[in-house]
Formats: structure tokens, C-alpha cells, sequence
């Protein structure tokens, strides 16, 4: 009898809808605009970010040829020896190594010494506090490029060309005006009273920095560290200026050793590109909370 | 201050010390080499940061000469090179070292104007001592000429290139043209049968430094005004009449040459989308590799056409130094023996022929070639036609100041697109050029 009833019921909802009559297009695109907008707008900026990529995959994987012949068309046949090429030309691998050791060492130098003039600039009043944040941000506004000149000499006379120590410390230092900017902005939003609280309790100093403003400023942090990350990783300049030899080399200039004066070996190229970006996309998803509410949530704040 | 704050004030001004002592370890083992260079015994390092690697046509030659070199002085010299492919960061480093006095041993440039900055700054050996000894006969003589600086030889010239017209005879052919063009009345006929038979006729661009157009138009400028048209700067008229045969070039070419790229350009030219191009020896290689269809076979190189009324002359060429080898000033005498003993090394006629055979690329070191030599093809016609030319004239970027050749462009892309006149054209080269 249930049952009976059951199939009953499904026959009767089946003619409702064969019934219904079918909204015209028009209305149904007034009734739903704001949905379409949302996702038209969705799809078209994730095509502009991933058409770009898709691009560059599938052109590592064709021939010269093939690249000059239609830019858009698909390989004929996968050339895995791009990448190959990549790595035996241009001696990726100790290149790749060099990047990750050089970019992790100098992002944590730079964090950690912005942290600390964060901290100091944002949460404590004293003569010039201003002028040395303005001189801090003057930093930003300077281009890496004019710095040429004197960052060669200083590392020179350091003895520090063609070490990696000589790239670590300078990154760090550029990256600094960006991440004293980021952090101290962060650490402008943390209430005044933890802090006086934690004074209170008998914290020095020290640990307030360290114990209470370093674990609140996380996010800050990983904002201004993923900015300095990308920096250091995609620098090129600084890494040809300073370096004379692969085993103080970055990736970067692997990049650009498939171009010469008057030729480039295109896909040779794009595979150690491909390669290249794969740590910032792996930090990218790790990270990725972390950056989305830093750059949300006030990280960026002046 | 506290106990904790002293304890964490003297950790951190220990990590201070270690890392300042870290940094000046290097400092000691810098001071160790340099002392121990001075002994004679030693081994000499020649610092050489070559752009001749990675994909370039001459790496493979150069690295296996560099290598017989050393094992040749084992013990004695031994040169480093420091590869950078990429040529504007090349350039960018070694006017970084000049600038703050750190010269490398052994570099390269190609710059004309650059080349009297670098003259002028007193950091470059003088060679004179050593190439009047008979050394600079193995050279052209009008090289050394470019190369010479108050009386003194301040440079080596070696690479050198000529940039011909590149024509796909299979695509002539299908537009039913039998000839290469002799004249640029000649010229445009066969361009407008190419765009009947749907062939765009030539490659240009005027993307990063616009190079093919910039050598069709140094091409026009010789052929309207003669060799010696750049005495004269930019009020003579060869420049302006050249800048509208140029607007009347680009009505055959490919639709997107505006903003190509060297890329863009040579792509169209070797998958035979164009029949026409222009370009130096040092494109062979590229050409046996990637163009399509067996292209190389069917391609044939000859001098631009002659310019009816023009004060150029047939068979006149574009040629260029291309590579100047400098060295830097030695205080120590052993070091500089061991610096030009390698500059006339890899500047010796028998070592430059086997790197110009390997590579297709032209010296102007001169060398005999026998008939066992297996000279390239398309090698052999530049060679043939630039010994006939009554006239080699360097290319506009190389005869005009850095900033005029910066400004060509973009000049050069409002000339096409209409924004501007060619008087327009001419006015903007001048501003870049009283700059």
C-alpha cells in the first residue's frame, strides 16, 4: 500500500514538471543577474590568471618550431627534453638548490630584523619615531636598479662577492622598507592592553616581543615574509651582479641562460620557468590562509 | 637592565661577531690568494665573463679552446669564465665593474659609444706595446683604427657581422619571382606580387630595440645618403626620406609587427609566413634547425638594394664589430704577459678559423680558407659579397648615441601607426640625440 502510495505521488511530481511552463530567457537572466555577474566575473579572472600558465605549460612542451609556428596550437608531440635540456644546460639543480637555501636564509634575516624595528616603530613613542618609519618607507619608493653601484662595492669590499652570503644579506636589506611597512602595520592593530597586561605579569621586554607581539603578528609575518620570499626568488639583477660562479648562482639566471645576444632557445626556457615557479606555488598553498586573511585583515594597513 | 636583557644583549652581539667574522673569513682567504699570486711560481687566474655559452653558436668552439688552453699552461694560467648568456645583464654587469673599478681580466663589448666611455676611463690595458709587434697584421686594418684611442690600442676587435637580405626563394617562386631585386623600385614590385600571391613580404618589428627594422632602415639611410651620411647627423635628408620608405615597408609585412619582438620576427620568417628578412651570420644556425620545410636549402643571401638616385652604391653592405675583447689594466707584470698570451691565443688565425667554421660567425681576423675547409653555405656568400662590397657601414644603433637607439622604437612604432610624420620621426631622434 506504501508503496503504491510512493509510486503515485512520483508519477503526480513527474507531470508537474513536464507541466510547468519554462521562464523565458529574458527573465530568467533578470532573476539570476547578480549570480551570473558574480560568476562571469569569476571565470574571467580565473582565465586571465590561469590562461597565462596553461600557456606557458604547453609552449615548454613544444618544439622552437612549433612556438613560432602558431603560439596557441597544441604540441604534436610532447618534448619532455625541454626540460631535460633545462637542467643539463644550464645546471638547474644546483641553481634550484642555491635559490631555495638563499631565498629561505634571507627571508628569515629580513623578517626577523623587521619584526624587530616593527615592533619598536609601532608600539613605542620616541624622538624621530616618524622620520626613521618615513626613512624606512623612503626605502620602497627607491629602484633597486639605482643601488646597482654601491651594493657591488660594499660587497666587494666585504669580500662577500660570489658567496651566498653576499646575496643573502643583500636581499634582506632591500626587502626590509616593504616588510618594516607590512609588519608594523600589522602590529598597530594589536591591542595596547595584552601587552600592558603582560607588563604587569612581569614580562620584560624581551618577552613581549617574543612571547606575546611575535606569535599575534603571525600573519603579518607570513605576508611580509611571502613578499620577501618572491622577491629573492625572482630577483635577477643582484644575482648576476654578485655572483661569478653555479655554485653561488641562483635559479633565475638559469632562466636567462637560454638567451644569448642575438638567439633564444624559447622552450629550453619556459621548462626552466615552469620549474622555477613550482616552490612559489607550493609556499603559495601552504601559506595560503596565512597570506589571504594578512592581506584581508589589516597586514597592509599604513 | 636586567639579568635576562644583558644575557640577551651579549647572545645576540655574539651572533653579531660570528656572522661579521663569518663574513670576514672570506676576507682572509681573498688576502691568502692575493699574496700567493704575487709569487711567480703560482698559478695565475684570468677572470673572463663570457657571453659565448649556453646556446650560443661559438660555445661549444670556445669552451673546448679554453680548456686546451689551460691544460696547455697547466700550473702556470689558468682562465675562469664566468658565463652570462644574457646579454643586456652582461652588459649591465661589466659597466657595474668599470664604474667601481673592478675590471675583469679579460671582457667583451660592442657597443661604438660605449667603447669610448670604457677608452676613457683608464682601466683598460693598453695594448699598443704588444700589437705593433706585429700581432695586429693578423687583424683587418680599419679594425684597429676603431679600437684605437690617443694614439693607443685600447681593445681587440674580433667578432664581426654583416646583415644581408635573407630571401626565401620557394616563396619568390610561388609569387612568380624570378630574381632577387636589385633596385627598391624592383623591390616593392616584387613585394606587391608577394601580398597578390598572400605572402607577407618581409619581417619587421619594433618591439624591444626594433633590430630588423633598425637594419632595414640603417640599409635605406647608406643607400639614400651614401657612407658617409652620419657625418652630416640627423639634417641630412637621407634620414627623413628613409623614414618614408619605411612607413612604405611596413604596408608589406605582417599585421602584428608593430611591437614585435625579435621572436615574433624571426618566427614568421622561418616558418615561411614571410620571404624576406634581415639578419647576421649568426642566425644560420637557427635557420638549419627550425625553419621549416628544409628552408635553409632554398634561402640565398645578397646585399639591399640600390636606391635609384641615392648616393649609395650596389653590392654597399651593413657590417658591424660585433665583439671588442678588452682587457683590464695589470699592476703585476706576470699577470699581463699571461692576459695577452691568451688574447693572441684565441685571436691566432688557425684558432679563429676553427671557431668562424664551427659557428658560422665572421672575424676580423684574417684567415686563409682551403677548398678541404667545409665552409657553411649562406657563410660563404657573406663573405663573398662583404669582399665585394665597395663600402661596409656599421648599423644606425651603432652610429648614433645610446639614447637615439633607445628612442628608435618607440619612434619608430609612432612613425608606422600613424602618430607621427617622419619629419615627427626625425624631430623625436633629435631630442634623444641633444640629450
Amino acid at each position: 500500500m506504501k508503496t503504491a502510495k510512493n509510486s503515485l505521488e512520483t508519477t503526480e511530481r513527474k507531470d508537474i514538471i513536464v507541466t510547468k511552463p519554462k521562464k523565458p530567457l529574458k527573465v530568467f537572466i533578470s532573476e539570476n543577474a547578480k549570480s551570473i555577474f558574480k560568476w562571469g566575473l569569476l571565470l574571467f579572472f580565473l582565465m586571465y590568471t590561469l590562461v597565462p600558465m596553461l600557456w606557458l605549460i604547453i609552449s615548454s612542451l613544444k618544439t622552437n618550431t612549433e612556438l613560432m609556428g602558431s603560439h596557441f596550437s597544441l604540441p604534436s608531440k610532447l618534448q619532455f627534453g625541454n626540460y631535460i635540456n633545462a637542467f643539463a644546460v644550464s645546471g638547474l639543480g644546483t641553481l634550484f638548490l642555491n635559490s631555495i637555501i638563499i631565498s629561505l636564509a634571507a627571508t628569515l634575516l629580513n623578517v626577523l630584523v623587521a619584526a624587530m624595528a616593527g615592533y619598536v616603530i609601532s608600539r613605542f613613542n620616541f624622538k624621530l619615531k616618524e622620520g626613521i618609519f618615513t626613512m624606512f618607507i623612503t626605502g620602497i619608493l627607491v629602484p633597486i636598479n639605482a643601488l646597482m653601484v654601491p651594493y657591488f662595492t660594499l660587497i666587494t669590499k666585504l669580500n662577500l662577492y660570489d658567496k651566498k652570503i653576499g646575496l643573502i644579506l643583500t636581499y634582506a636589506a632591500i626587502g626590509i622598507p616593504m616588510s618594516v611597512y607590512i609588519i608594523r602595520g600589522f602590529m598597530n592593530t594589536i591591542p595596547a592592553e595584552l601587552e600592558e597586561a603582560a607588563a604587569i605579569e612581569g614580562c620584560s621586554f624581551y618577552q613581549r616581543f617574543f612571547k606575546i607581539i611575535l606569535p599575534l603578528s603571525r600573519t603579518g609575518l607570513v605576508t611580509a615574509g611571502t613578499f620577501q620570499f618572491l622577491l629573492c626568488w625572482n630577483e635577477f639583477i643582484y644575482a648576476m651582479l654578485l655572483t661569478s660562479s653555479v655554485k653561488s648562482r641562483t635559479i633565475q639566471l638559469g632562466v636567462r641562460y637560454f638567451s644569448n645576444q642575438f638567439t633564444t632557445d624559447y622552450t629550453s626556457m619556459y621548462a626552466a620557468i615552469v620549474i622555477s615557479i613550482i616552490p612559489s606555488i607550493i609556499g603559495y598553498i601552504i601559506f595560503q590562509e596565512q597570506i589571504i586573511s594578512g592581506l584581508t585583515n589589516g597586514a597592509v594597513k599604513g | 637592565m636586567s639579568k635576562t636583557q644583558r644575557i640577551l644583549a651579549l647572545l645576540l652581539a655574539v651572533v653579531m661577531l660570528t656572522g661579521l667574522a663569518a663574513c670576514s673569513k672570506p676576507n682572509t682567504e681573498t688576502g691568502t690568494a692575493a699574496n700567493t699570486s704575487e709569487e711567480p711560481q703560482k698559478e695565475i687566474t684570468i677572470n673572463f665573463p663570457s657571453i659565448w655559452v649556453g646556446k650560443d653558436s661559438k660555445a661549444g668552439i670556445m669552451s673546448e679552446l679554453i680548456s686546451a688552453f689551460n691544460q696547455e699552461n697547466t700550473g702556470k694560467i689558468k682562465v675562469v669564465v664566468e658565463e652570462i648568456g644574457d646579454y643586456q645583464a652582461y652588459r649591465d654587469k661589466m659597466r657595474t665593474n668599470i664604474t667601481t673599478g673592478n675590471v675583469p681580466d679579460v671582457f667583451t663589448f660592442d657597443n661604438a659609444s660605449e667603447t669610448q666611455l670604457f677608452f676613457r676611463s683608464d682601466k683598460l690595458m693598453d695594448l699598443s706595446s704588444y700589437l705593433n709587434e706585429g700581432w695586429k697584421n693578423d687583424f683587418i686594418a680599419s679594425a684597429i683604427k676603431d679600437v684605437t684611442f690617443d694614439n693607443k690600442i685600447m681593445a681587440i676587435p674580433y667578432e664581426f657581422g654583416v646583415t644581408p637580405v635573407w630571401y626565401n626563394t620557394r616563396l619568390l617562386e610561388k609569387a612568380n619571382v624570378t630574381e632577387i631585386p636589385k633596385t627598391y623600385t624592383e623591390f616593392f614590385d616584387m613585394c606587391e606580387k608577394l601580398k597578390a600571391a598572400g605572402i607577407a613580404p618581409t619581417s619587421q618589428m619594433t618591439g624591444e630595440n626594433a633590430w630588423t627594422s633598425m637594419l632595414w632602415y640603417s640599409q635605406l639611410v647608406v643607400a639614400i645618403g651614401g657612407p658617409d651620411v652620419y657625418k652630416n647627423g640627423f639634417d641630412d635628408p637621407a634620414f627623413l626620406e628613409a623614414a618614408k620608405i619605411m612607413q612604405k615597408m611596413y604596408q608589406y609585412t605582417t599585421k602584428d609587427a608593430v611591437g614585435a619582438t625579435a621572436g615574433v620576427s624571426a618566427g614568421h620568417w622561418i616558418n615561411e609566413r614571410t620571404a624576406i628578412f634581415m639578419n647576421g651570420p649568426w642566425f644560420v644556425g637557427r635557420l638549419k634547425n627550425e625553419g621549416v620545410n628544409n628552408m635553409y636549402d632554398v634561402v640565398e643571401v645578397a646585399p639591399a638594394p640600390v636606391y635609384e638616385g641615392g648616393k649609395g652604391q650596389e653590392g654597399g653592405y651593413i657590417g658591424f664589430i660585433q665583439a671588442y675583447i678588452g682587457a683590464a689594466k695589470q699592476t703585476d707584470k706576470a699577470k699581463e704577459a699571461a692576459v695577452v698570451k691568451f688574447l693572441k691565443y684565441i685571436t691566432s688565425p688557425e684558432n679563429v678559423k676553427k671557431v668562424s667554421l664551427a659557428s658560422g660567425a665572421m672575424f676580423v681576423v684574417k684567415f686563409d680558407l682551403g677548398s678541404a675547409d667545409n665552409v657553411e653555405k649562406l657563410q660563404a656568400q657573406m663573405i663573398e659579397q662583404s669582399n665585394k662590397a665597395p663600402y661596409i657601414v656599421p648599423h644606425f644603433q651603432g652610429n648614433v648615441k645610446p639614447a637615439v637607439a633607445s628612442e628608435f622604437p618607440q619612434a619608430l612604432s609612432g612613425l608606422i601607426l600613424g602618430d607621427k610624420t617622419p619629419e615627427k620621426f626625425i624631430e623625436q631622434l633629435k631630442r634623444a640625440d641633444s640629450m
